[in-house]
């Protein structure tokens, strides 16, 4: 049985599709009901509906085989696992954005607002520029429009809600997209099941 | 020792296994200099020693590694030693941002060579997984073919680490824009595409790892991954083995072959070694040495069975004379796994027979 973790939500949706659409169906996981594991025995499959910035734990940890998740979430917690698949949706960037205003005070320690700490501190230590963290777990637009911070650090699709806003991007630190993740030690007993996957998927994008 | 949970009597079975092939114990102290893994740091795997001053004032740590101390400790002997260890080291959790002690045993050959003391250590490994559990693998890779391979490819020191890690991770999309990005031409970034994918059974990657050769260093590192397998072909059970160019370890303390091996249920690798050379010269020894390192922490959790008793047989003696129930334990410790003595049944205790000689004073 191999176990798949699938962040819950839209994007969750697409690669369950993605994965119907290789051959690892669940007909169980479009029937509304509150169920968090499908499965489905005669192909093999068990699908596990996580929060979307849990998939990588799960999937570390060994509680999944393989799951999907973005490249942001890959790069804020750096978890000991495979990155097998650029699945090529989900597409978006890390981006420092700020009020159109804005301009950055050397002499002072940037304040910088975002979910994403680690993937903060390390952009900021690599332009050796001190900055002072204010981790916030969602709307994060808020903290340079009520002065919170000077910046955020942030995912950014289409920029709408910035321009919304009155804010603006002012550089690029990572982009991120969907991926394929394995645990490594399932990737040793399940590599067959796990590079048919791959390869279908592979074909699919 | 018969009765033991399995987590005790793995490493018992273990020490044993090593002293049979004339491994002998190496003990070391809880402390060593701080400078040892200062100068050393790229060796260990994370981050984070414990430190503190000894009484002189002098910056001391909680050993984070035994490899750096055996090394350290064999300096200037020109002669091979068989060690092994079973010790604990502390080292930073990061993902809880907290220290851990982890039970750590292992092998190290102070001069061993490729060829059969190569040999003898991998076979090693894969008895070591095998004392463990049934569903084991071990993940064979070369770093000299995979450095060598960067090397030849003109990556900078930085790109270099970058370029393992990716590597590490299977992450081939990345690894080739990367190597495009760092002005590698598209005919060699799309060969060291490939190398992510190069895992699997022994002799079938093996060919496919001679077609990447680009360099005579990478030619030589098949031919002793191949010679390797020759060896161990009818003298282990080679099918529990794989070739995997994903298994690396740092690049300037490893050269040669590395491995990882995983236990099915435990999530990472419970085992890592390798060859490394790097290490001992950096300590100013001309001998070549390897060995491996099993993470027993890792492991308790995966071994623990779910046990429905906590005890076999559970004898309530009430007020029964105390030489009688000497005379009854005796007999029921030759019947039962285990017997636990009682005045009267307490309470949580979860026992797969009741014997009772209370005459029903113990129920009350």
């Amino acid at each position: 049985m191999l176990n798949i973790a699938l962040p819950k939500g839209r994007l969750g949706d697409k690669v369950y599709e993605l994965f119907s659409g290789i051959g690892y169906d669940c007909p169980e996981i479009g029937e509304d009901n509150r169920k968090l594991v499908f499965e489905n025995a005669e192909k093999g499959v068990s699908y596990l509906l996580v929060k979307p910035s849990d998939v990588a734990i799960y999937v570390e940890h060994g509680a999944a085989d393989i799951g999907v998740v973005g490249k942001d979430v890959i790069l804020e917690t750096n978890p000991d696992i495979y990155e097998l698949l650029d699945l090529g949706f989900g597409k978006c960037r890390l981006a420092v954005a700020a009020k159109n205003s804005w301009s950055d005070n050397t002499a002072l320690p940037l304040r910088v607002a975002t979910k994403y700490p680690n993937v903060t501190k390390a952009y900021y230590a690599q332009l050796n520029r001190q900055i002072e963290i204010i981790k916030l777990n969602g709307s994060i637009e808020l903290a340079p429009i009520l002065g919170l911070s000077d910046v955020i650090v942030d995912i950014v699709e289409t920029g709408t809600t910035l321009k919304e806003n009155n804010l603006s991007v002012f550089s690029t630190v990572a982009p991120s997209s969907a991926r394929l993740i394995a645990n490594k030690s399932a990737y040793q007993f399940k590599s067959k099941i796990i590079d048919d996957i791959c390869r279908e998927l592979e074909k699919k994008i | 020792m018969l009765f033991l949970p399995k987590e005790e009597q793995i490493p018992l079975e273990l020490r044993g296994l090593y002293e049979k092939y004339g491994y002998r114990r190496f003990r070391m102290g809880k402390f060593e200099s701080y400078d040892l893994y200062r100068e050393n740091k790229n060796f260990l795997e994370s981050d984070g020693i414990i430190t503190f001053t000894d009484l002189s004032g002098k910056l001391m740590a909680l050993k984070p590694d035994v490899t750096i101390s055996i090394v350290k400790s064999s300096r200037g002997k020109t002669q091979p030693q068989k060690l092994y260890y079973a010790e604990n080291v502390f080292r930073l959790d990061t993902a809880n941002k907290e220290y851990r002690e982890i039970s750590q045993m292992g092998i190290e050959y102070i001069g061993g060579e490729t060829g059969y003391s190569e040999a003898e250590v991998v076979a090693l490994a894969l008895e070591t997984l095998a004392a463990i559990s049934g569903e084991y693998m071990l993940s064979i890779g070369s770093m000299s073919f995979v450095s060598s391979f960067i090397t030849a490819l003109g990556f900078n020191d930085e790109q270099r680490y970058a370029v393992l890690k990716m590597l590490k991770h299977k992450n081939t999309h990345e690894l080739y824009a990367y190597a495009l990005e760092c002005g590698i031409d598209e005919k060699s970034a799309a060969l060291l595409r490939r190398l992510p994918a190069l895992s699997g059974d022994f002799a079938e990657v093996l060919a496919q790892a001679r077609e990447l050769a680009v360099c005579p260093e990478m030619s030589s590192a098949v031919d002793e991954l191949e010679a390797l397998y020759g060896v161990l072909g009818g003298n282990a059970d080679v099918g529990r083995m794989k070739l995997d160019f994903s298994a690396l370890n740092d690049i300037d303390y490893y050269n040669g072959i590395v491995f990882k091996g995983y236990i099915s249920g435990a999530p990472g690798a419970v085992l890592a070694g390798g060859r490394y050379d790097g290490l001992m010269q950096k300590f100013g020894s001309p001998l070549p040495a390897l060995g491996f390192a099993l993470y027993l922490g890792e492991l308790e959790r995966a071994l623990a069975a779910v046990s429905e008793y906590d005890v076999d047989a559970l004898l309530v003696y009430g007020d029964t004379d105390a030489s009688e129930v000497f005379g009854h334990m005796k007999k029921l410790l030759g019947e039962y796994s285990s017997v636990r003595a009682e005045r009267y049944v307490p309470e949580g205790v979860r026992a797969r027979h009741i014997i009772d000689i209370s005459g029903g004073v113990g129920n009350a």
